[in-house]
């Protein structure tokens, strides 16, 4: 996946000859080869896998899982399901992101400001399990928003918030916020405060300052945490599945449900590999749309 | 550039009469809780170009932040053309800024930038695109209108953002060390262009700067800062010819400060070294701070005694200290270099000790032969002031010094009265001087700078001009030396301590200085100084009529000069 680096250039050249680099990359290379190319690859050989009438797979060739994700709205409806959620759920990190990015990169260095940030990646050094479970004890009947809601007399009694697509979107885009905020942080903090005075000696006003000078100027930073949430909402399924349980039509959840349930490992690979095209596909294109958007504003 | 002038003025003029005024009152502001800025009155008339000069942290950028309303004040009040600016935003000031990194949108491209501001005022496109076009040619950058920034030099980024400040057609532009990183070349160059932006179209600005060359050259007035405080506001000649306090001498132009009790002969003793001032407004026995600028001093190499005899022994023996006459001028001496080391240990001894007569026998030595013209007249010049007991008489290899040029912007012309170097009389005049020994040399391209080093440990710093082909370069390190110079070049400081963190180091006097902080005593050391020229020029002029014979020959150089 290609993402844009919040300084938008590219590396310089290197000069030394290319084999000198590949030696310091190979035990990486060995590493990855090793726990994420090989299994990769088994998965995808069992993608193309025949099925018997237990699902089990057969050696053999086929397309026809691959004709089944295709074709049954199950699986399909999952693929365009998951890329809405992923698109509405980058739109609301991003736009989430903003305004805590903004206080953070303008808190002068000190311990307040240290103290914010540790809050917001705080996350990040906790299980996702554990935040999601986060979200089941709020959400649940018995759960602190369901008690505000009867006690405050909005409700009579507990609403079904588990289980509902909202939820799942909710505890998703709290889950990825730190991954908008901080490229969003980054590229705000790292503009010139005199760019900000220079405008105001024009004339400018703090809105128009902000709408002309400083929106215009992060926007490598919002694209950067845009797309990296939404590859990584494309994927996720613990989340939604702790949240808003199995029935939730994502892809992830389907994967996890023809594995867990329906024993169907072949047509699982395949709606992996499905998931993993369109992933590709859909980020490539927004990175393109983005720098293209960048490259008319920056020159 | 300077083709396009009439229609840059119909366009790029002042918004109204009396426009860039700017009155500052009793202004304070201070980053938790520490004072930056203390400011009884500032007065910046309109169409002035005002530098303010200081090193880093003295608050000249407060006072600029202050100013443009990036910092709040925390007493006082900003009023600019009658209306006080002190609590307004900076966006509703109408003031230009441009600052040190230029602060162009990158997003943006170089019309774009220029445009903005006029955006903001929402002109209409016709307008704002003439507008443009014409900032842009003010600073010679027609062509560039749809590059970026990043495509520009550092020269032609500084360019847009003069013309982007300059657009919106501002009472005051405030300029934040806007030169300060462009190359040498670059610099001196915008120096110019800048002030001839100025003249062209009389907008008031306000120029923050640390470089003294810089603020020298350009204004019309600078505004020299120390600890939040104006030390002195003046033009750039008085602020260089007549420093108020010790800062104001040490920081333009680097000045030799000494510190000490004014002798009967009219000399300074600074603690075990007596130096010959010429006449001192200050009473026999008072404390006198004076200054002389590196470029005034001369100096003669010491021929007969060796380095260590001629600066150490006389000065523990015999406190005062040769100031010798300055007749020997003749740059023509490239005796430093050939005088023989015989020559020097043999006369060495017996003349140290002895009085003025040492003089007279040390000028026949060896060393003298090679200097057709100045010989006989330095000699008789026996003021009771300067004994010139140095054995060390001099012999002219040195370079003659040039001052005024080498600072650029100070205009030589406008030297206060009596004190050109024509007007010296060495004969009749008692001349300021001392002995010591050339640390070292270093040669700047149009000028050498020279270290001396006095008896008690103390350095003298030396810059004189460069005259080529090396045959009239200053002594090399290690080389006994006379400093000499003209009194009227001395500078009266004051008589009173003043106080200055950044005194020169091993002076005595300066630790008893240090025990008055705190005194502003500003206003008095300004007159004192004031009646302290006065009678310098009265004494030189009256001593005019006496000059003697070599004063002809003495004085062509200095006047070529200046």
């Amino acid at each position: 996946m290609t993402f844009v680096s919040p300084g938008g250039r590219p590396a310089p050249p290197a000069r030394r000859p290319r084999w000198t680099g590949f030696v310091y990359v190979l035990p990486l290379l060995v590493f990855l080869a090793a726990l994420f190319l090989v299994p990769l690859v088994r998965l995808l050989r069992l993608s193309f896998n025949p099925v018997d009438a237990f699902n089990a797979a057969l050696p053999g060739w086929t397309l026809a899982q691959y004709g089944r994700v295709l074709t049954e709205p199950y699986f399909y409806g999952s693929l365009l399901q998951t890329l809405a959620t992923a698109l509405l759920v980058a739109v609301l990190c991003v736009t989430l992101a903003y305004p805590a990015a903004y206080a953070l990169a303008r808190q002068r260095p000190g311990v307040l400001r240290t103290l914010l940030f540790v809050i917001v990646i705080s996350p990040l050094l906790t299980s996702v399990v554990v935040r999601t479970y986060g979200w089941v004890v709020l959400l649940s009947g018995n759960g602190v928003v369901n008690k505000a809601l009867v006690a405050t007399g909005l409700r009579d009694q507990p609403a079904q918030l588990l289980t509902s697509y909202p939820a799942v979107v909710v505890a998703v885009t709290h889950v990825l916020l730190p991954f908008a905020i901080i490229p969003l942080t980054t590229a705000l903090g790292g503009q010139d405060r005199n760019l900000h005075r220079a405008s105001q000696t024009l004339g400018a006003g703090p809105v128009r300052t902000f709408l002309r000078v400083t929106v215009p100027l992060s926007l490598p930073g919002m694209v950067t945490g845009a797309l990296i949430v939404f590859a990584l909402a494309m994927g996720i399924y613990i989340t939604p599945l702790l949240v808003g349980g199995v029935t939730q039509p994502l892809t992830g959840i389907r994967v996890y449900d023809q594995v867990t349930t329906v024993f169907d490992y072949p047509v699982a690979a395949a709606l992996s590999f499905a998931l993993l095209a369109l992933t590709i596909v859909s980020t490539s294109l927004l990175a393109g749309v983005f720098r293209i958007w960048e490259r008319r504003l920056h020159g | 550039m300077a083709a396009a002038v009439e229609s840059d003025l119909r366009l790029i003029e002042l918004p109204g009469e009396g426009a860039g005024h700017v009155e500052i009152e009793g202004l304070a502001a201070g980053y938790e809780g520490a004072r930056v800025l203390d400011l009884e009155r500032l007065s910046i008339r309109k169409g002035e170009f005002l530098s303010i000069l200081g090193p880093s942290g003295c608050g000249k950028t407060t006072l600029l932040n202050s100013i443009a309303g990036f910092v709040r004040p925390t007493a006082g009040r900003i009023v600019i053309d009658g209306s006080d600016v002190t609590d307004r935003p900076p966006y509703r000031r109408g003031l230009g800024m441009v600052f040190q990194n230029y602060a162009l949108f990158p997003h943006m491209t170089v019309a774009a930038n220029v445009a903005y501001g006029l955006r903001v005022r929402r002109l209409d496109r016709a307008e704002r695109e003439e507008r443009v076009r014409e900032a842009l040619r003010l600073v010679g950058l027609e062509g560039y209108a749809e590059r970026r920034p990043k495509q520009l030099s550092g020269g032609q980024q500084q360019r847009v953002a003069l013309a982007r400040a300059l657009a919106i057609r501002p009472a005051v532009l405030l300029l934040d060390e806007p030169l300060s990183n462009l190359d040498a070349k670059l610099r001196r160059e915008m120096r110019m262009e800048l002030r001839a932006i100025q003249r062209r179209i009389g907008t008031t600005m306000i120029f923050v700067t640390h470089d003294q060359e810089e603020a020298l050259a350009l204004s019309d007035r600078v505004a020299v800062m120390n600890g939040g405080r104006i030390e002195q506001l003046g033009t750039p000649d008085e602020v260089y010819r007549r420093p108020a306090t010790r800062f104001v001498a040490q920081f333009i132009g680097a000045a030799n400060v000494l510190e000490g009790t004014v002798t009967a002969s009219g000399g300074l003793d600074v603690g075990g070294i007596t130096v010959g001032c010429g006449p001192l407004p200050v009473g026999v026995g008072e404390r006198a701070v004076v200054a002389i600028r590196p470029e005034r001093i001369r100096l003669r190499t010491a021929r007969t005694a060796d380095a260590t005899r001629s600066t150490t022994a006389p000065d523990t023996t015999n406190g005062p200290r040769p100031g010798t006459t300055d007749a020997p001028r003749s740059t023509t001496a490239p005796d430093a270099a050939d005088t023989p080391a015989p020559a020097r240990s043999t006369a060495a001894p017996d003349t140290t000790d002895t009085p003025t007569p040492a003089r007279s026998t040390a000028a026949p030595d060896t060393t003298e032969t090679p200097h057709p013209t100045a010989v006989p007249s330095t000699a008789e010049t026996p003021t009771p002031t300067l004994h010139t007991t140095d054995p060390a008489e001099a012999s002219p290899n040195t370079a003659t010094v040039e001052p005024t040029d080498v600072n650029a912007g100070v205009e030589p012309t406008g030297r206060v009265a009596g004190a050109e170097p024509t007007s010296v009389n060495p004969g009749a005049e008692p001349t300021g001087g001392v002995a010591g020994t050339v640390g070292y040399r270093a040669f700047a391209g149009d000028a050498w700078h020279i270290e001396v080093r006095l008896a008690d440990g103390r350095a003298l710093s030396v810059q004189s001009a460069d005259t080529g082909a090396g045959s009239a370069d200053p002594p090399g390190a290690g080389t006994p030396v006379v400093a000499t110079w003209d009194p009227a070049d001395v500078i009266i400081l004051n008589a009173g301590p003043e106080p200055g963190p950044d005194t020169q180091p091993g002076t005595g006097p300066e630790a008893r200085s240090g025990t008055k902080p705190g005194t502003g005593p500003k206003a008095e050391s300004g007159t004192e100084q004031e009646a302290g020229f006065g009678a310098g020029s009265e004494a030189e002029s009256g001593a005019k009529p006496g000059a003697g014979p070599e004063t002809g020959s003495d004085a062509k150089p200095g006047a070529g000069a200046g």
